[in-house]
């Protein structure tokens, strides 16, 4: 490589360094004497930043590294067709589940509501999967439903003292799909950015619906009657059989959504998503379809958070937030859209790595979204169809030009 | 009433500013840039430095150093709204939609934090001594009572709105951008820079938006890492409003968008006024799915 050419490829880093430079070494404040402005010369604060950020790009690049090489060995698809296998055969999952069951229960009580918020995770990742993954629907706001799901169970915890959880979760499941009927019926003559920061829309006003309303109690949060979570049956802790209800529902989502994948229902999906025009002229009825899939991704985002409201015994607005929207779609896009072994291995991994990473390292806990958005973009520069994701999704992800 | 039209004006005049951004790089390259909402945040930070230097240096004449301010907080943005396009969307052209969106949306969270942790994480003020004397100074003219600050907000936004106006109807550079709005394929046939006049439409957009960071912030008097976030979203919604893509109709959106907020302020509370900007967009979208002044087009087969 020519000299020149070296110059030009270090032209953007420069420009890097001095558009930064003023947050990284400098410090602005007032004279509180006179009201002048000042610019002080303040090193420390960039020093701090770039030794935590440094390692952590480091690292990130050993990992892509070891990635690639794994990549070159064909063993993406074996994860791929094991999942298959597991949920082709019910007696196989039910297996699972009631390993993952027991060996729960000799888990500290930490490590239980960890992974009991993995498995959260997971159906979260799963239902918008079914949106964004299967028929190519945009959808930004998932938080919503989840919220919605939340207070459900907080709400019908209210109205009728006592209300068992048992009854909360289908009731979950069914007012956040309606929600989803509502919100999709309106948008689904929108195509994909429209209907997109429609649903954001739809999630921010929730969020402030849910802090206006008296009936919600606000910014407080909502402190859920121990007689609606979920109950110690015999021997076994409210805290394991929360893990177990979470396992379980779980198990029958993934179940669900693998059976919905290969029907009918789940072709035309795909053929939505591929071409909608196309799908619409073979006889889908497309709006139909469309519905159908926002109303199961928003009920099974409405059961994880029934899940989340019953085991934690507190829900406040922020569950309907952005961060917790993008959380979830992270976890699709790093697992492989489309992909269910992938949602699942995308959910494990952005929930737990960030978690024990600040338990273990509390300095980096600040650095953690900072950490999280270099991913997504990382992800998408140089892996686009995710950790699993399939050959087919990758051509579609990086198009032709 | 009149006090309620023009705050509202003066606010929509802001969410204009930032809406042009989302609509230029929508027009030309069909997708959100999500992180646009962060360069009115950066534009912010940037005019704080910037009068911090001045101020180090002697000069405190407001007449004299928040221009200039506003010059480098837009060159900042401009230089950051470019770093943005080379590093995060430049590869993914001609990708699916959803790749330059996550991409968008992870670069706002690592611009977002990176100002969390290299300033501050709470708030810091904004230099008084620049806001102060023009928000204490207050003009009646009958019912109406105005303050300096307003006049420059809607006056800067007016002027800037006309240069905008003026680049994109009568220079080269803008009819190359209007060219590359219309068909990539072709402009780039005849010879055009397409990537160079992509990166311009970035730095346009993120100077704009850091203008009216300035103002936002002069208005406000403190500034947070997260300001961005909130308004990016509702000059977005103001964009899909007036019909993303379209010049004129992000200003409609956004001067829409801000008088909706304060007439619900004064009718119904400042609680209900980000819900009632986000209400206005769903049901225009449902009225009319290409916005207000958005063209029907027919989709692509």
């Amino acid at each position: 490589m020519s000299t020149a050419a070296t110059l030009r490829r270090l032209v953007p880093l420069a420009l890097l360094a001095i558009l930064t430079a003023p947050f990284l070494w400098f410090h602005f404040d007032t004279d509180l004497t006179t009201g002048t402005p000042l610019l002080s010369w303040e090193p420390s604060h960039g020093w701090k930043f770039l030794k935590v950020v440094v390692p952590g790009f480091a690292t990130g690049a050993l990992v892509a590294f070891l990635a690639r090489l794994w990549d070159r060995t064909p063993r993406t698809p074996l994860v791929a067709r094991a999942s298959h296998e597991v949920l082709e055969t019910p007696w196989m999952v039910l297996v699972l589940v009631a390993t993952l069951s027991v060996s729960g229960l000799f888990l500290s009580p930490k490590g239980l509501s960890m992974g009991t918020f993995v498995a959260i995770y997971m159906l979260l990742a799963l239902g918008l999967n079914v949106t964004i993954g299967f028929t190519g629907l945009l959808v930004l706001g998932y938080s919503a439903f989840y919220a919605i799901g939340a207070y459900t169970l907080a709400l019908l915890s209210q109205a009728f003292p006592g209300f068992p959880v048992w009854l909360s979760l289908p009731a979950a499941f069914v007012t956040a799909s309606l929600a989803g009927l509502l919100v999709g019926l309106p948008c689904l003559r929108l195509r994909g950015d429209y209907l997109a920061i429609v649903t954001l829309g739809f999630a921010e006003a929730l969020r402030e619906i849910l802090r206006n309303l008296a009936i919600t109690r606000g910014d407080k949060g909502f402190p859920i009657a121990s007689t609606s979570q979920f109950p110690a049956i015999g021997p076994l802790a409210a805290k394991q059989v929360a893990w177990i209800a979470a396992i379980a529902t779980l198990a029958l989502v993934c179940l669900a959504v693998h059976r919905l994948y290969h029907s009918r229902t789940g072709r035309a999906w795909i053929a939505i998503r591929e071409d909608e025009t196309a799908a619409a002229m073979m006889g889908i009825p497309v709006v139909r379809q469309k519905l159908l899939a926002f109303a199961v991704s928003a009920g099974v985002g409405g059961l994880g958070g029934a899940i989340f409201a019953g085991c934690w015994g507190f829900v406040d607005p922020s569950t309907a937030s952005f961060e917790q929207s993008v959380l979830v779609l992270a976890m699709v896009i790093l697992g492989g859209i489309g992909s269910l072994p992938g949602s699942l291995l995308g959910a494990a991994v952005l929930y737990l790595v960030p978690t024990l990473l600040r338990d273990q390292i509390p300095a980096i806990a600040d650095y953690r979204l900072f950490f999280f958005g270099s991913i997504l973009v990382a992800m998408m520069l140089l892996r686009p169809q995710g950790l699993l994701g399939s050959p087919r999704h990758r051509l579609e992800m990086e198009g032709g030009s | 009433m009149l006090e309620t039209l023009v705050n509202g004006l003066s606010r929509g005049a802001i969410y204009a500013l930032v809406a042009l951004g989302y609509t230029m790089v929508y027009g030309i390259l069909g997708m959100i840039n999500f992180a646009h909402g962060e360069m009115f945040m950066l534009g912010m930070f940037a005019s704080a430095f910037a009068l911090g230097a001045l101020g180090s240096a002697g000069l405190v004449s407001v007449g004299l150093t928040l221009p200039i301010a506003i010059l480098v907080a837009m060159a900042l943005s401009a230089g950051f709204g470019a770093m943005n396009e080379r590093m995060a969307y430049r590869k993914l052209r001609g990708a699916h939609l959803l790749a330059p969106l996550t991409s968008a949306i992870g670069m706002s969270i690592v611009l977002q934090n990176f100002v969390m942790l290299s300033v501050t994480k709470g708030k810091k003020d904004f230099p008084q001594s620049v806001s102060a004397p023009l928000a204490d100074t207050r003009w009646s003219i009958g019912p109406l009572n105005i303050s300096a600050l307003q006049v420059l907000i809607l006056g800067s936004t007016f002027v800037l709105m006309i240069g905008l106006w003026f680049v994109i109807q009568r220079t080269r550079l803008g009819i190359a951008l209007r060219a590359v709005a219309q068909d990539r394929t072709m402009a780039s046939l005849c010879g055009m820079k397409v990537d160079h006049l992509i990166t311009w439409a970035f730095m346009i957009g993120s100077a704009l938006a850091a203008a009216a960071g300035t103002m936002v912030a002069m208005y406000q008097g403190v500034i947070r890492f997260d300001a961005g976030y909130t308004l990016g979203l509702k000059a977005f919604a103001a964009a899909v409003l007036g019909g993303i893509g379209n010049i004129p109709g992000a200003v409609l959106g956004g001067l829409l968008i801000g008088l909706a907020e304060d007439l619900t302020t004064s009718a119904v509370g400042a609680d209900w006024k980000h819900t009632s900007s986000f209400a206005l967009l769903i049901l225009v979208l449902l009225l009319r799915p290409r916005g207000l002044l958005g063209e029907r087009v027919a989709d692509k087969v």
